[in-house]
């Protein structure tokens, strides 16, 4: 490759990741709790720590009852009913029905598994956010929605694809860097090395959630526009060209299968028990059911039988429903992305590799601050990139003593449920900016990132004690219980959080440029040559 | 209300844009100084545009903004308007294209093409600094555009 080329490439790859790097890092972080939000779902709210009984209990009655006393006689236009699963372990129904203003209204409850009696509904808050701050930065209302938000996270995956291929193009000598951490040598060549060095070893990860998450993000929207500009936007023509034309009722009113039932039929190929059955045209002729079963440990979100809601009888073939193989792949990109397919395990190690992408992509935002701040690039002040700096510093580090204040927050509000969610964003962002503005008044990035580290490692400790004794749960005496996800996340707060502070503690507590380390190393010869010339006897 | 953030959201765009536009032309020549300035203001007027959609003058005001700021910006930095917008563009018209035009299966075609969107988008961007010049790239993207769409607008839709 010529030099003006790589070159570009080179100034392609740094401003993609100095644009968009902090953003791509803030996703990556989330995201990386976003894998555990059924965990997390379990340690925040204390009335999952359920354990479910072998036998299961009569529901039909309680959920007809429901759907009538909620939709006072209006037809349903969705209908929703989950059965208990380790995560959630608890009935639920839902349901959507037009009221008597043409309204759409959503309802939904819970009801226990052994008893069904009525569950509170808990506020959505610490789960929630993690998850849906990862899928679209809860975007607001205000500002066009969730699906911006969404776009703007896919747009982030395409920005980390071109990243990641420029990146490849960029270095030459691959194998060689590949093996290469000069951790003896200054400050920046420790991150340029363990840049490179993480990012070659992950690089399969990376591509792969690049990829994925473009996909989940933006090109989920795009590829709908893209077909529409192919039918010159006669949408409904597209939609029956792709999924098929849609059932309507036929106004006969028959008796439909009862959730009871449903609960016991088991796939006809895996022999699993269903997690949830969607209904359509329920109480009419033309009722067909999808029963969704987990399909974990295969490439695939679920397994999804259609059959008829009166009989139960499976739903005649349909070419729409065919398995051809795109749909295969795209059924694979959700499991892919969140790391379904596998047990927990599989989860900690995307966990980690989500993790390392982050320090990536903070790495590389930092050497480029670097280099400007200390080299020979850029035509800016040292004052602005000073700034730039403390921003930077701000931003990252402040992310992760955000996202464990939350854990704290969920523990001690004491408000309305319904404004649970709020609180929970205004304490996140609250806390972040604390980050930010502790990081411009330190003036120091070096010791900012050490003691944010360390804030964020003793709070993350801090997590089993705030559970303890806000709920009674003490992890140690239910690791090994029946219902133990909450204490296991616990444990895992715990360890990280020894972590984190020993890797605040291990950081640079300033910077070594050449002059300092010059300077340390003449320090260290001459303390070890003192003893020897006190040694010498006076004459 | 949407008309109110679509209008704040147009000002802000067109504010950030003419900046960053009046920054890149410092070293120019004044008359691109002079149209990046021409351009911010074709900008807000392009965002009152949007913002009340219903006007016939606002439409046509705002089609004239877009144009005239797309044309001055990539004349001026063709590099980064197609890395920004042309590759996005050509990146969505060109599958519509082939799905008019490829004799395979609609459904099985459509999201294959669904699948391909993403890598598409990153070649065009990636081959935005890959060409030695950066009006052949830019050249290159408005044709790729404007030959799908040319078969998208006069082929019949694909089923």
């Amino acid at each position: 490759m010529d030099r003006a080329r790589h070159t570009r490439n080179y100034d392609l790859h740094s401003w993609a990741g100095i644009t968009l790097g902090l953003i791509v890092y803030i996703v990556c972080f989330s995201g990386s709790f976003a894998l555990f939000d059924n965990e997390i779902k379990t340690w925040e709210d204390p009335a999952l720590r359920i354990g479910v009984s072998d036998t299961p209990i009569a529901m039909n009655d309680v959920y007809d009852d429901w759907i009538e006393q909620t939709t006072g006689g209006a037809e349903p236009e969705f209908m929703r009913f989950d059965f208990p699963t380790t995560y959630t372990p608890y009935y639920q129904g839902m349901v959507q029905y037009h009221d008597e203003n043409d309204d759409h209204v959503f309802e939904q409850q819970r009801w226990h598994p052994n008893t069904a009696a009525p569950l509170a509904e808990r506020g959505g808050g610490l789960s929630e956010w993690l998850l849906d701050f990862h899928r679209d930065f809860m975007w607001p209302d205000l500002l066009g929605g969730r699906t911006v938000g969404r776009s703007l996270v896919g747009v982030v995956g395409i920005v980390l694809m071109l990243a990641i291929l420029t990146g490849i193009i960029a270095h030459t000598k691959i194998r060689e860097e590949a093996y290469s951490m000069r951790l003896k040598r200054s400050q920046r060549l420790k991150w340029q090395d363990s840049h490179k060095v993480v990012g070659l070893w992950g690089l399969p990860f990376f591509i792969m959630i690049a990829f994925t998450g473009a996909y989940l993000g933006v090109i989920i929207i795009l590829s709908q526009l893209v077909t529409a500009i192919a039918f010159k936007g006669d949408t409904e023509s597209l939609i029956e060209a792709v999924i098929g034309p849609q059932v309507e009722p036929t106004g006969q009113q028959v008796q439909m299968l009862s959730v009871d039932e449903l609960r016991d039929m088991q796939h006809p190929v895996s022999g699993k028990d269903p997690y949830m059955v969607v209904m359509r045209n329920y109480g009419d002729a033309a009722a067909e059911f999808d029963v969704f079963y987990s399909a974990t440990g295969s490439l695939r979100s679920v397994d999804v039988l259609h059959i008829s809601g009166e009989t139960g009888e499976q739903s005649p073939p349909n070419p729409f429903r065919e398995e051809i193989a795109p749909l295969r792949v795209i059924g694979a990109i959700t499991p892919l992305h969140y790391g379904t397919y596998g047990g927990i395990w599989l989860k900690v190690l995307y966990f980690v590799l989500g993790m390392s992408m982050a320090v990536v992509t903070a790495l590389g935002c930092m050497m480029w601050i670097e280099r400007r701040k200390h080299g020979n690039e850029g035509n800016q002040s040292l004052t602005f990139y000073n700034r730039l700096g403390y921003f930077n510093t701000g931003i990252i580090m402040g992310l992760p003593v955000a996202t464990i204040a939350i854990f704290y927050l969920d523990k001690l509000y004491v408000g309305a449920e319904a404004g649970r969610i709020y609180a929970t964003g205004w304490t996140f962002f609250a806390v972040w900016a604390l980050g930010l503005i502790y990081a411009w008044v330190r003036r120091d990035d070096y010791a900012t990132t050490r003691e944010l580290l360390m804030i964020t490692g003793v709070l993350a400790m801090g997590v089993p004690v705030l559970n303890g004794l806000a709920t009674g749960d003490w992890f140690f005496v239910h690791l090994f219980a029946e219902h133990a996800v909450a204490a296991w996340v616990d444990a895992t707060m715990l360890i990280s959080g020894a972590l984190t502070i020993l890797a605040g503690y291990l950081a640079p507590a300033k910077r070594w440029d050449k002059q300092a380390r010059r300077a340390s190393a003449q320090a260290a010869k001459a303390a070890a040559d003192a003893p020897e010339q006190s040694a010498v006897p006076a004459e | 209300m949407m008309n109110l953030v679509v209008l704040l959201l147009a000002l802000v765009f067109a504010v950030g844009f003419g900046v960053a536009f009046a920054r890149f032309m410092r070293h120019r020549p004044r008359w691109m100084g002079v149209s990046a300035f021409l351009i911010m203001v074709v900008g807000i007027i392009a965002g009152v545009a949007l913002g009340f959609p219903g006007s016939t003058l606002g439409r046509a005001l705002f089609i004239f903004g877009l144009v005239s700021a797309l044309t001055a910006w990539t004349v001026a930095a063709p590099r980064l308007t197609s890395v920004i917008v042309w590759s996005l563009i050509a990146a969505m018209l060109l599958p519509s294209a082939l799905l008019v035009i490829l004799p395979f299966d609609f459904r099985a075609l459509a999201l294959w093409i669904a699948l391909a969107v993403s890598l598409i988008w990153v070649a065009f961007q990636f081959f935005c600094y890959w060409d030695k010049r950066g009006w052949r790239v830019a050249t290159s993207l408005i044709a790729v555009s404007v030959l799908s769409g040319y078969i998208v607008f006069t082929t019949p839709p694909p089923v």
